[in-house]
């Protein structure tokens, strides 16, 4: 849709934009919680505050929390708070696919809990460069390779980063359209400022992670927030006691192009 | 059984009384019937009013032109009139049933203030019909336009009740009705997607069009199938006298428009063709990136009828359209309608007219996307064939009987990605196939001279047929279990019964208190969680989820003609309450996805009501009117703003029209509209937090929020040559200007982080079309 849109713009011809004042109303503050568990990497939850629209995006780290995490296997860890507040770690564990995590996290007397199951791991077999032309423009881009597994149901979430800047393009894809095939679909990030996009000798990252599809349909949903023309809602979370966020326990790998 | 007994005998007895009324009536009275049409072109004219000295109040033609009045025995005196044509007036001396074929000849137009027609003028009056419009094409064609298309969806958002969904858009809203509870049809097809270039232009080149009705959601009982209105559009039938070549050069588009006679007074045909070429303004850009890409549509209308003999016609219509979209090799889509009808009219005798219409209509897309070495494609189409039978049985002056049946079988091909690549596993959706059956009862009663009834009755039926998986879901959208069904099994089988019953009472000859009630149901669904049409959104028949949409429409109307019908006043207000309405789930995923039904959410109830004002002037140097709307619609689903009733997107409180055509004389004439709607209801963030590396705002409500009001002045002038009229030639000029006054009227609202500022976020607002310039010539020989 982003495409017809700009073309609506184009037609439009003297389509013009300017910043506005809206007068919004103001949300009372509520918690957010973004719990990670993955194959690689010791766990971590961050927990924040939600802010109004008018404020700077500095949002509040909420410390002095209660978190644990469980899993299927009968082990029950503890995390504490790191020197950068609100941020909860563990360094002794690393997850394991197939195993269900469950999240539980104690705010003022209130419990948020959450379960997620880390699917089995599909390799990332490489990173591949390609170029999207547009008459004489040229946008480069990265095709993540990797076999799906045949029989519906894999997600997977991408995490572009261009020389360590991690772009904003939520990239949540399942395996709806070519189920068991090798994958060709690109990860098209096309900025308007043109110095943004990836450029010759950029380094290009990739994190491949496999979700759950709790996951997928909070990441799909947060994808059709940015510039979709839905009518707008807050993601679905699999937190529950009306936190927002979510939690995901995934399969994690990186592969890294230097840009022909 | 013991009470039903005498309750089918006393029917039974009324029904004989009925025909031997109906037999003796016969024998004593005679019936005039015939055609309509222009004495110029040879088209029927749709509506004329015909009356006789005889006792009775005289009939209208028919969609066909047809008519038939009852008549004592001896010399009788019969008037023919229609706007913009000269009276016919005719004496002859009946002495058996008479078939009278009138030919009208069209009023020159600089005579029409001075002469003074019948005083058959108070139509809006006497008919019990209320909620419809009769749009007048000639009035159409003169009023100002995005970019000097004339379209007459875009015309119809000016009248009360039907408002644009959007800036230039042709895509409306009924009655606090959504916009694919509108059925637009084109000489009896369906059009699915009735706009072009994603909205800004409707698929109807006016050059080919002759008639245009709308019901608000007040429809008799013939038609079926939408919940909030009908707009019934008819195609000329071509000229069967003469060859006629017109057309235009505008801005963006260009037509040109053939009729003439296959066989003379026999036969006709009729093309139009219309082509923009806002892609020839792209290939005059030095940047080969604007250069390659392609963007325009194109439509076609065919039409051609053939009169067998004195009984029978045939009339065979087409319209093909597309649209063409492209970025180079990168992206290629394009889209449209195709519809196809045949008919044939048949006169059983001078008070049985049957139709008989074979219908096809189909709307698809297509796309290909290049990746890499490979080339996605994406196709997704919805086809219907129809088979309708209408009878229209003329028992009087005073009593006029519609009946029929139709049965339609829709096919739906949800979507297929396929890939030139031979590891690609393609994904098809399946394959939906309907069947949508109706039989109606339609009764015109003259019960007293103040008192005219319609009332009818509808019965209507889905049947959903295999093959195919069909799922039954639980509330999160988990798929509980799978159903196979094959070929022609049924899956499900909705009835429903629709009455429709209108009523009009004559307070005088100029004033009127009408009253209505309709049901309307809906079973064909269009699946969008977007606030733009798309040409990508899907239609679905209703399944064993979703269930058929219905709506409950009452209204209350008062019309009044003020200072001898110059002027005519109406106050109309309506309740109407909807059931089995669809939402989505947030973050709904509806591309190429075979278990679509799971995110929806169903059993959703909604309300609308209003008060529609509307003065008009209808002759005079000035013609024109003032439209006002007050009206609220809301929707209510457990699953959002915690079950309670939020505005729908389509609510606007205010909403005005102010329309006005200035002739100064033969070859000046002025027009002149100005819109004022109060902005849709719309969700805005309240909130943000931070997640997944970036910011993301927090809703609170839905539609909480308005956009800020939109009003908006366009203004045109046309001078036209043809001083001479005789002379075969003719053109004219319209020099047109869109938003007079440069309103930025808001079409988007964003919120995103400041680009300048990344610890800021803005709300930016983008606006289309200021001053929009047009000039379209426009040429007749």
């Amino acid at each position: 849709m982003r495409k017809y849109y700009l073309l609506i713009a184009f037609l439009g011809m003297m389509a013009c934009k300017k910043i506005v004042n809206v007068d919004l109303k103001n949300a009372p503050q509520q918690l957010v919680i973004e719990g990670i568990v993955n194959d690689v990497a010791p766990p971590t939850v961050t927990l924040s505050k939600s802010v109004t629209f008018s404020s700077d995006n500095s949002f509040p780290p909420v410390s002095g929390a209660a978190v644990t995490i469980t899993d299927n296997a009968g082990n029950n860890f503890t995390l504490t708070e790191s020197s950068q507040k609100g941020t909860y770690s563990i360094n002794t564990i690393i997850g394991k696919s197939g195993r269900t995590y469950t999240m539980n996290v104690t705010v003022n007397g209130t419990t948020y809990t959450a379960v997620c199951q880390m699917p089995q791991l599909v390799n990332f077999d490489s990173l591949r460069a390609d170029a999207i032309t547009y008459g004489n423009k040229v946008l480069k881009v990265v095709v993540p390779v990797y076999t799906d597994p045949l029989g519906r149901g894999n997600c997977y979430q991408f995490i572009e980063k261009i020389n360590s800047r991690v772009i904003q393009n939520v990239y949540a894809w399942n395996d709806n359209v070519n189920d068991g095939g090798t994958n060709t679909r690109r990860l098209i990030y096309s900025d308007q400022i043109d110095s943004l996009n990836i450029k010759t000798k950029d380094t290009v990252a990739v994190e491949m992670r496999c979700i759950d599809k709790s996951v997928f349909n909070y990441m799909y949903a947060l994808a059709d927030l940015n510039g979709s023309q839905t009518t707008p809602a807050n993601p679905v979370s699999n937190i529950n006691n009306g936190a927002l966020g979510y939690f995901s326990a995934h399969t994690s790998r990186t592969k890294r192009i230097i840009m022909p | 059984m013991m009470l039903s007994n005498p309750c089918k005998k006393k029917s039974l007895l009324f029904l004989m009384l009925l025909l031997g009324y109906i037999i003796a009536a016969a024998q004593t009275k005679f019936t005039i019937s015939g055609i309509v049409k222009d004495n110029k072109t040879g088209e029927v004219l749709i509506g004329a009013a015909v009356r006789t000295d005889s006792a009775g109040t005289g009939a209208v033609s028919n969609a066909y032109g047809f008519y038939s009045v009852t008549v004592g025995k001896g010399i009788i005196k019969l008037w023919v009139n229609y706007q913009g044509y000269k009276t016919f007036t005719t004496q002859v001396n009946i002495e058996a049933n008479t078939v009278i074929d009138i030919a009208l000849t069209p009023q020159p137009v600089n005579l029409s203030e001075v002469t003074v027609v019948t005083k058959k003028k108070n139509d809006n009056i006497v008919k019990p019909q209320m909620g419809a419009e009769k749009l007048n094409m000639t009035e159409i064609n003169q009023l100002p336009v995005l970019l000097g298309e004339k379209d007459v969806l875009k015309s119809m958002q000016l009248l009360p009740g039907v408002k644009p969904a959007g800036e230039g858009n042709s895509g409306f809203y009924v009655r606090g009705g959504s916009s694919d509870q509108n059925l637009i049809l084109l000489d009896e097809a369906p059009v699915y997607n009735p706009s072009h270039l994603l909205g800004f232009f409707s698929t109807f080149n006016s050059d080919a069009i002759k008639d245009v009705t709308l019901f608000k959601g007040t429809m008799p009982a013939q038609y079926g199938g939408r919940l909030s209105s009908v707009e019934d559009i008819k195609m000329k039938d071509g000229n069967n006298k003469n060859f006629n070549v017109n057309g235009g050069i505008g801005i963006i588009a260009s037509r040109v428009n053939i009729e003439g006679p296959i066989e003379k007074d026999k036969s006709s045909f009729i093309i139009s063709a219309r082509r923009t070429y806002a892609d020839m303004f792209l290939k005059l850009s030095k940047d080969t990136t604007v250069k390659n890409n392609k963007i325009y549509f194109y439509d076609l209308n065919a039409k051609a009828n053939y009169i067998i003999g004195k009984k029978d016609r045939l009339y065979l219509s087409g319209y093909f359209g597309r649209d063409v979209l492209g970025f180079g090799q990168t992206f290629n889509t394009n889209w449209g309608n195709t519809t196809a009808t045949l008919r044939w009219n048949h006169i059983f005798n001078s008070r049985l007219f049957s139709n008989t219409s074979l219908i096809y209509s189909n709307f698809q897309y297509n796309i290909a996307i290049k990746s890499g070495q490979d080339n996605l494609f994406i196709n997704s189409h919805i086809e219907d064939i129809n088979l309708k039978q209408d009878l229209d049985l003329f028992i009087n002056n005073t009593n006029k009987l519609k009946f029929g049946a139709n049965i339609i079988h829709h096919s739906v091909a949800p979507g297929k990605v396929t890939s030139d690549n031979p590891g690609f596993t393609s994904n098809y959706s399946q394959n939906k196939n309907s069947w949508e059956s109706a039989a109606y009862i339609s009764h015109e009663i003259s019960a007293s001279n103040k008192l005219s009834l319609i009332y009818g009755l509808r019965i209507s039926n889905l049947l959903v047929v295999g093959p195919g998986n069909f799922y039954q879901y639980d509330s999160a959208g988990n798929t509980l279990d799978t159903l196979r069904y094959t070929s022609g099994q049924t899956v499900v089988s909705y009835w429903n019964l629709e009455p429709r019953f209108s009523a009009s009472y004559v307070l005088n000859q100029s004033q009127s208190i009408k009253a209505s009630f309709t049901r309307n149901v809906q079973n064909l669904h269009l699946i969008s969680n977007s606030t733009t049409a798309s040409p990508t959104d899907l239609w679905l028949p209703s399944s064993n989820n979703i269930k058929p949409e219905i709506a409950d429409q009452f209204s209350l109307g008062y019309f009044k003609n003020i200072n001898d019908n110059k002027y005519e006043v109406s106050v109309e207000t309506y309740y109407k309450w909807m059931q089995n309405q669809i939402d989505y789930k947030s973050g709904a995923q509806l591309r190429a996805n075979d278990n679509v039904e799971s995110q929806l959410l169903f059993g959703g109830t909604g309300r609308a009501y209003g008060v529609e004002l509307l003065i008009r002037k209808k002759t005079g140097k000035l013609t024109g009117w003032i439209g006002y709307t007050l009206s609220r619609t809301e929707k209510k689903f457990a699953e959002i703003n915690n079950g309670n009733f939020f505005p729908a997107r389509q609510d606007r409180t205010h909403d005005i029209s102010v329309v006005g055509i200035y002739k100064l004389n033969d070859k000046w004439s002025f027009s002149g509209v100005w819109v004022y709607y109060t902005g849709s209801a719309v969700t805005f963030p309240s909130g943000k937090y931070h997640v997944n590396n970036q910011t993301v705002f927090l809703y609170t409500e839905r539609n909480g929020y308005r956009m800020p009001a939109y009003h908006r002045l366009d203004l045109s002038a046309t001078i036209d040559n043809s001083k001479n009229k005789i002379r075969r030639y003719q053109s004219s000029w319209t020099f047109g200007l869109y938003n007079v006054y440069g309103r930025e009227n808001a079409y988007t609202i964003e919120f995103k982080d400041d680009p300048n500022n990344p610890n800021k976020t803005i709300a930016e607002q983008t606006s289309l079309f200021r001053f929009v310039p047009s000039v379209t010539w426009n040429f007749k020989f």
